[in-house]
């Protein structure tokens, strides 16, 4: 396999889901106005609580809210998709492996899942007036950079998993809420009782916040270094489930000459 | 009057059929109720971490107030859509019965469904609140105005469906107006907490004056404290119907007069 | 030198009917399928529908294993070799299906032009040539949700020749369109194998493949049924005429007799409204008509038009009028 090609067919599956999103008015819905309320929601009972230190927690968790969001629409559809539309078997024939053109697809999702932080961080400063300040700005683009990654490889798994199992589809909208609770998403982990936690620390999200989190200055007892590795750690194994997963797919689809019954 | 009756049941029946059509009831069951529930849990949590037990109450009564309000909103702005989809609105233009009725008639299961959620919700995270749980009498006498603020969020959704009638993005515009109601009602935290602009537009919309009723009662007011507060959610609910009223008449005769069946 | 090769080629799908008490069946898409195409040559695959040509093409296409026998593509097997086989040929199925609706025609075409690996700059080249060739040039910018049925199907043809394939198999490329439309699309094919590209076409019209093809295997239920040029398919019937005669009401023991005479090599009854065209083959059909027409019954005779065969006549002979129902 040829690294220029493979480089080529990224970039060319990158483009091809970043125009379709782009046009997508579920996906605008998504990205732009559920961080700005979810920022609204969560600073705003801090502020009413008593409690505007945890301000920029509460901006972090939503964004990160924001991202999982965005990656679960976009990304949990990308083989699903392409089976409804009719392409999938023509990028069976390709010469490029599926792995790749789908790896692109969900990289383009990760990246435009980003700017819902930037969102919530906007919100923040204008409507609440909350000084934002991050404290080890490297710290907190490395924490972005294994976020990106992180979701990237996540969402090869389910874009997978959601047109094997259709019920993972559905599952997992019931399933987000759950997520955000164990991941501490806008509120401390510490909040949960205590036998939760290894639910919790096996979800990439509550890394990532966490990452965030702690490099922009709050939650000073987090270690920086343990959430770099657990997020490097979690990322592998989705690649390698993700891997799995999409040769399952190739198989079938080859096999039966396409996912119909799926 | 015997006319409008029958085509309220036509409309009810109808929308009681798709709500027990075999799509539909392990969705409300498998994921809309789960969903009810556990979005509850996640802002009684958050709510929690920054008030303490008092504030986690406030978001429990708020969150499955505001959930079945939601549900009635979003249910009327899909059985909407669903006329679109199905072509049925150009039958809804020639039918001989007035339409008004079996609009009343089509939100019917929304209210039942947004009636299941705010019980379920209270059966199940009630025992989380310790110390701070609720008089079950209490609850059962707020029972009465949980259902009127349902009610009165109909107009709201119709008019959001009337709107976006001609628009691929009618559901999403009802999903967003209603996640925004999470933050301008008085859901969460109190509405005088919010920045005076957006106070304003929690006071203009339904949900606002019913919840501080049902707080007020859940806590000891009798219906008389609180007869202000629902006499305004009345008021704002029929303001929105009208409109809603005045807006579907015009979306219908539009089509009449254009020919266009499909509407977009 | 060949470009495909078939032997034995066989496909089984296994699909499941009922909820409760799930029944396994098998259904034999195509069964010991064996043929050869060569290098330039326009290859036509005639059959009704659900005679198994898409099979077929998805096979030799890479994108479905077979479960029996073997093919060989430019003299790669399309199961083990699929991955350097796959930059040689292109492929392209009829219908609206298979496009990025969101997507711009010349933005298709840069997508699938990285997938196939196509260098840049041969790419930039290549894609206004594609476009012009298929007549989009001057609506390239525009998002293909709002092509016609027509564009959208010559955008599949270019999509299909992004890699300028040795091999290009096309499934049903005017199926749906409108007579003009499909005149272009089969320009557009002629063109094409002048150029020396190998073709392999299916389809269910038969004056398309007459028109085109160099040579034609007719597939009937997974079977090949012959392989031969449409001027000898057509010799098969030379010795026949044919009548056809439109009727209202002609009743079933009438149809019978007809079909029982000695002469009539084959009957087939279409539906035209209300009336009945009854299309009947037979040597010497046209000194013939009064004898049928009188054992019509008295049924009401509206038009007689006496012809040569054409491939579809032989078409009819080969797979038998119950399959053109279809």
């Amino acid at each position: 396999m040829n690294l220029n090609h493979t480089l080529r067919a990224l970039w060319g599956s990158f483009r091809e889901q970043a125009t379709s999103r782009a046009t997508d008015n579920f996906f605008i819905g998504t990205l732009f106005i559920q961080p700005v309320l979810m920022t609204l929601l969560s600073v705003g009972i801090y502020i009413y609580g008593g409690r505007p230190d945890f301000g920029l927690y509460a901006v972090i968790g939503a964004g990160m809210i924001g991202i999982w969001n965005n990656n679960l629409w976009t990304s949990g559809s990308i083989v699903q998709d392409e089976r409804r539309g009719g392409t999938l078997e023509l990028l069976v024939a390709a010469p490029t492996s599926l792995e790749v053109i789908l790896l692109g697809k969900s990289l383009s999702n990760a990246i435009a899942s980003l700017l819902a932080l930037a969102i919530t961080f906007a919100t923040g400063t204008i409507v609440y007036r909350l000084p934002l300040d991050i404290e080890n700005p490297w710290a907190f683009l490395g924490a972005l950079l294994l976020t990106l990654v992180a979701m990237t490889m996540l969402g090869l798994v389910i874009g997978s998993l959601f047109v094997l199992a259709r019920a993972a589809g559905n599952l997992s909208t019931v399933l987000n809420y759950p997520i955000f609770i164990l991941s501490g998403l806008t509120f401390p982990l510490t909040i949960l009782p205590i036998w939760l936690r290894p639910l919790s620390f096996s979800l990439a999200p509550t890394w990532a916040n966490m990452a965030l989190a702690r490099s922009a200055g709050v939650l000073a007892d987090a270690s920086i270094a343990l959430s770099y590795l657990a997020l490097i750690g979690l990322s592998v194994a989705y690649f390698v489930l993700g891997h799995y997963l999409y040769r399952w797919i190739e198989r079938i689809v080859r096999q039966r000459g396409g996912l119909e019954q799926w | 009057m015997r006319l409008a009756m029958r085509t309220f049941l036509a409309g009810a029946r109808a929308s009681l059929v798709m709500e027990a059509s075999d799509f539909a009831l392990p969705e409300l069951l498998g994921t809309r109720l789960p969903r009810f529930i556990l979005q509850a849990l996640f802002f009684v949590i958050l709510a929690y971490a920054a008030g303490g037990p008092e504030l986690a109450r406030f978001a429990l009564i708020g969150n499955a107030m505001g959930n079945a309000a939601i549900t009635s909103l979003i249910m009327l702005g899909i059985s909407i859509e669903i006329e679109k989809w199905a072509g049925t609105l150009p039958l809804l233009i020639a039918a001989p019965a007035n339409w008004l009725p079996l609009m009343i008639g089509r939100a019917l299961a929304g209210y039942l469904e947004a009636l299941l959620g705010v019980v379920t919700t209270f059966v199940v995270l009630t025992p989380f609140m310790t110390g701070f749980g609720f008089a079950v009498d209490r609850l059962l006498l707020a029972a009465p105005l949980m259902l009127f603020s349902v009610a009165t969020m109909s107009g709201l959704g119709w008019l959001l469906g009337s709107i976006t009638l001609p628009m691929r993005i009618g559901l999403l515009v009802s999903n967003m107006v209603a996640y925004a109601m999470f933050v301008v009602c008085g859901v969460n935290f109190p509405v005088e907490a919010l920045p005076p602009a957006l106070q304003w537009v929690g006071r203009s919309l339904p949900l606002t004056h019913g919840l501080m009723a049902i707080r007020a009662v859940i806590d000891g007011a009798s219906y008389l404290d609180v007869a202000p507060l629902i006499g305004l959610e009345a008021l704002i609910g029929l303001v929105y119907a009208a409109a809603a009223w005045l807006m579907f008449r015009q979306r219908l005769r539009a089509a009449q007069l254009t020919g266009n069946i499909e509407l977009h | 030198m060949t470009a495909i090769t078939t032997t034995a080629l066989g496909r089984v799908f296994d699909t499941r009917t009922g909820v409760v008490r799930r029944k396994k069946k098998e259904i034999v898409a195509l069964r010991e399928v064996e043929f050869q195409v060569e290098q330039g040559e326009l290859f036509g695959l005639l059959g009704p529908n659900g005679a198994g040509k898409t099979t077929l093409t998805k096979i030799l296409s890479t994108i479905l294993l077979p479960t029996s026998g073997r093919a060989h593509v430019l003299g790669f097997d399309v199961i083990d070799e699929a991955r350097r086989l796959r930059p040689r040929i292109g492929i392209v199925f009829g219908g609206e299906r298979g496009l990025y609706w969101r997507l711009s025609g010349r933005d298709t075409l840069l997508y699938f032009a990285d997938l196939y690996h196509v260098p840049p700059k041969v790419a930039a080249r290549r894609i206004p040539e594609l476009l012009e060739l298929v007549g989009l040039s001057d609506r390239e910018e525009e998002r293909v949700e709002g092509y016609s049925r027509g564009m959208k199907q010559r955008l599949h043809i270019a999509r299909g020749l992004i890699n300028d394939p040795e091999v290009l198999f096309l499934d049903e490329p005017t199926i749906g369109l409108d007579p003009v439309a499909a005149r272009e699309v089969r320009r557009i094919i002629r063109d094409l194998s002048s150029e020396g590209k190998t073709i392999f076409l299916t389809s269910h019209y038969m004056y398309e493949i007459d028109e085109l093809c160099d040579r034609v295997a007719v597939l009937n239920r997974g079977e090949v049924l012959t392989v031969d040029t449409p001027s000898a398919l057509k010799r098969l019937v030379a010795d026949l005429e044919v009548v056809e005669i439109e009727v209202l009401g002609a009743r079933q023991p009438a149809l019978d007799s007809l079909r029982a005479h000695e002469k009539v090599a084959a009957l087939r009854v279409e539906a035209r409204e209300q009336a009945q065209v009854l299309l009947i083959q037979a040597p010497g059909a046209a000194g013939l008509v009064g004898e049928f027409i009188g054992l019509l019954d008295g049924a009401q005779v509206r038009s007689v038009i006496t012809r040569q065969p054409t491939l579809e006549d032989a078409y009819v002979r080969l797979v038998g009028p119950e399959a053109m129902k279809a």
